[in-house]
């Protein structure tokens, strides 16, 4: 019966140039290497509930969290709000401590930050002086302006038991601060962090230093020159105590000719400091450091994560921290710029305030800012997972274990959460 | 050629022929979809394909011209046979790729994208005039030269030219009478099946094929991330950017330094 039967080879398709495929596999194959190594995986949101939560008392919101993972300190950025109130939340028995600074009624707050164990915290005011509040004995002590004049004067704190909290929320609005009255220079502490032994701490003021003080006296011990800030300041510390990370977030364009914005200063060497970026702008409004100190990670005006080599400076990965490409995109494709060049930037009322963790083990990256989600990837920029908040995330941090997380939002709330694995 | 009035009590042998022609009947529905798909797939691939080569491949095209350039010098540089060689490999390399590209380049890219009735229209005809039903090799030529056409036209997205087709079928041969073309239809019946199993097989080798195809695994990946909101090609494209400019500082180097004598 075969033998009458047409050759198998049908001559149905025609071998038309149209429909055969001509592009080299090797093409191909160089395609497809690059599309699976810049696919993003579709993107998890998380439904729990977080494992504990503070509400919501001041909007906005200065929210800093202890290294144990513990400890959350919330307090009034840039607004006025009557006694100062200061909230330290312990989110493993979800008891809150208030204290109120008697004698700063009028000063705004801009930058706060906690002890490890959450036995002191830091509150930056707007004329330069900074409030020490030991929460162990509710002992309060300020640190001058002027560090000559050394020790803290102690003040006195109220410790307040039932806070009625609905006199405490503010008006919301833009994410820009009310300006303090007063002259130029303003000395307002617009970052702050402790060192990892606890000795000392750095303050940033608005009025272009960085200063290393000592904790007990207050007394300087380092001062280095930055440059014109504004109240978007974020500094890091990495965990050895011998490198300090500033990222600027400007707002105004009068700032034309600056290349970068984040500065890594060798607190213990001698070299110089190192300005990430090079010929990208880079205004970044959190960053921090691996825990090995090698890596720092920023986040920056519309919202691009970079993952930079801290010795060198070089820019390791960089990708969007949000789902929308069109913002980002013409930020990336950023070229270098002349020193008479005005620069735009892109809304950072918008994105404000926002942060950046990393997790200790060093693989994943926490980032919260304007679009009110926070979001875990991994190291190269895949992200993992979504968690979706009422308003925008003005800070994050792992617990050390790395399972969980805290993050805390522009009205005041904090959070506990579960971090898959 | 169906018997629409079956006999309500064959006898064994014209029961034989009913079951063997509703066999027929429901083979002949599944070769016209299966050649859909196979059709609808292959317009895809080339579709994709095109608009692979003018996003992309432009930019591995001139990445392997810039290779060609770079091993170029370094021949002119070095004259050890190695690098002559490796020249020689560079500059097929990038003629491949060239041509290639070039010729992707010439065409529009059209997403291919066929309505419902297009494809509707395509499973009839390809029922009607499918060259494995035919019953001598005449017929199977003119069904070839049909179902060519048809292909064509499903290709390019021309529903009047299918329906011209279908007239052209319907109209062929007025003249044979209702018997003879029976006479000629039972007889190959059993051929005819065996015929369009063997399509059918080939068929589905072939889809098998496109679909382990690296194109068909990028083309899917591309689709992936157009749902999700990503444009793949223009991200890769702009990846690919990097790369050039550091080839062309490699090259405007090499171009500088002075040969050996």
């Amino acid at each position: 019966m075969s033998e009458q039967e047409p050759p198998e080879q049908h001559t149905i398709i025609p071998a038309d140039a149209n429909q055969s495929i001509i592009l080299p596999t090797e093409m191909v194959k160089r395609g497809l290497d690059l599309a699976a190594k810049l696919e993003r995986k579709p993107v998890v949101k998380n439904l729990q509930t977080p494992l504990r939560q503070c509400p919501g008392s001041y909007s906005p919101a200065c929210i800093s969290f202890s290294k144990n993972g513990q400890f959350a300190l919330i307090t009034a950025w840039g607004r006025h709000v009557s006694g100062s109130l200061h909230i330290l939340w312990n989110a493993v028995d979800g008891v809150r401590t208030i204290a109120m600074h008697q004698e700063q009624q009028q000063e705004f707050v801009y930058s706060a930050a906690v002890s490890k164990n959450g036995e002191f915290a830091l509150i930056g005011y707007s004329d330069g002086r900074i409030l020490c509040w030991n929460i162990k004995n509710g002992t309060a002590g300020i640190y001058p302006v002027d560090p000559k004049d050394s020790f803290p004067q102690a003040v006195t704190i109220l410790p307040i038991k039932f806070p009625p909290y609905t006199s405490f929320k503010d008006e919301r609005g833009s994410a820009a601060p009310q300006k303090p009255k007063g002259d130029f220079p303003d000395f307002s502490v617009t970052a702050l962090a402790i060192s990892p032994d606890e000795r000392c701490f750095a303050e940033c003021s608005r009025h272009m230093y960085i200063r290393i003080r000592d904790l007990q006296s207050g007394k300087e011990i380092q001062k280095m020159m930055i440059g014109y800030l504004d109240y978007y300041t974020q500094i890091a510390i990495s965990e050895d105590g011998s490198q300090l990370a500033a990222a600027r977030g400007v707002t105004t364009t009068e700032y034309g000719g600056m290349l970068s914005l984040i500065t890594i200063f060798d607190l213990i060497g001698k070299r110089k400091p190192l300005m990430l970026g090079g010929t990208r702008i880079v205004s970044a409004t959190a960053v921090t450091f691996s825990p090995d100190g090698r890596k720092v990670v920023s986040l920056e005006d519309g919202g691009i994560l970079t993952v930079w080599d801290a010795r060198d400076g070089k820019e390791l990965a960089h990708w969007p921290h949000l789902k929308a490409r069109e913002d980002a995109r013409d930020l990336i494709s950023r070229k270098a710029v002349s020193p008479n060049m005005r620069i735009e930037f892109r809304n950072p009322q918008v994105w404000g305030l926002s942060s950046v963790a990393v997790s200790p083990d060093g693989e994943r990256i926490l980032s919260g800012g304007g679009d009110t989600c926070m979001r875990l990837w991994s190291l190269d920029g895949q992200q993992l997972y979504e968690y979706p908040h009422s308003t925008r995330v003005v800070r994050v941090a792992f617990t050390p274990d790395g399972k969980q997380a805290l993050s805390g939002c522009w009205d005041g709330s904090a959070y506990l959460w579960e971090l898959p694995q | 050629m169906v018997n629409s009035n079956p006999d309500p009590n064959p006898s064994p042998s014209a029961q034989a022929s009913q079951n063997q022609q509703a066999r027929f009947e429901e083979l002949s529905k599944e070769l016209a979809e299966k050649e859909l798909e196979l059709a609808t797939l292959q317009n895809e691939l080339a579709s994709f394909e095109t608009r692979y080569a003018r996003t992309v491949g432009v930019y591995f095209a001139e990445l392997d011209r810039l290779d060609r350039e770079i091993a170029r010098e370094l021949a002119r540089l070095h004259p050890e046979e190695s690098y002559q060689q490796g020249y020689r490999r560079a500059e097929k390399k990038a003629q491949t790729s060239q041509e290639a590209v070039d010729r992707k380049l010439e065409k529009e890219p059209k997403t291919f994208n066929p309505s419902e009735e297009l494809k509707n229209l395509f499973r009839k005809v390809a029922k009607t005039i499918h060259p494995d039903l035919a019953t001598n090799e005449e017929e199977r030529a003119y069904r070839t030269e049909l179902m060519a056409r048809a292909n064509a036209a499903y290709r390019d997205g021309d529903a009047a030219a299918l329906e011209k087709i279908l007239y052209e079928w319907e109209h062929r041969d007025e003249m044979k009478t209702q018997a003879e073309k029976q006479a000629l239809e039972l007889d190959g019946l059993d051929q005819k099946i065996a015929r369009i199993q063997r399509r059918l097989a080939e068929i589905q080798r072939k889809i098998d094929e496109f679909q382990k195809s690296e194109l068909h695994q990028l083309m899917l990946k591309v689709k992936r991330a157009e749902e999700q909101g990503q444009d793949l090609l223009s991200e890769m494209a702009a990846n690919l950017q990097p790369q050039i400019r550091a080839a062309q500082k490699y090259l405007n180097h090499l171009k500088q330094e002075k040969g050996p004598g």
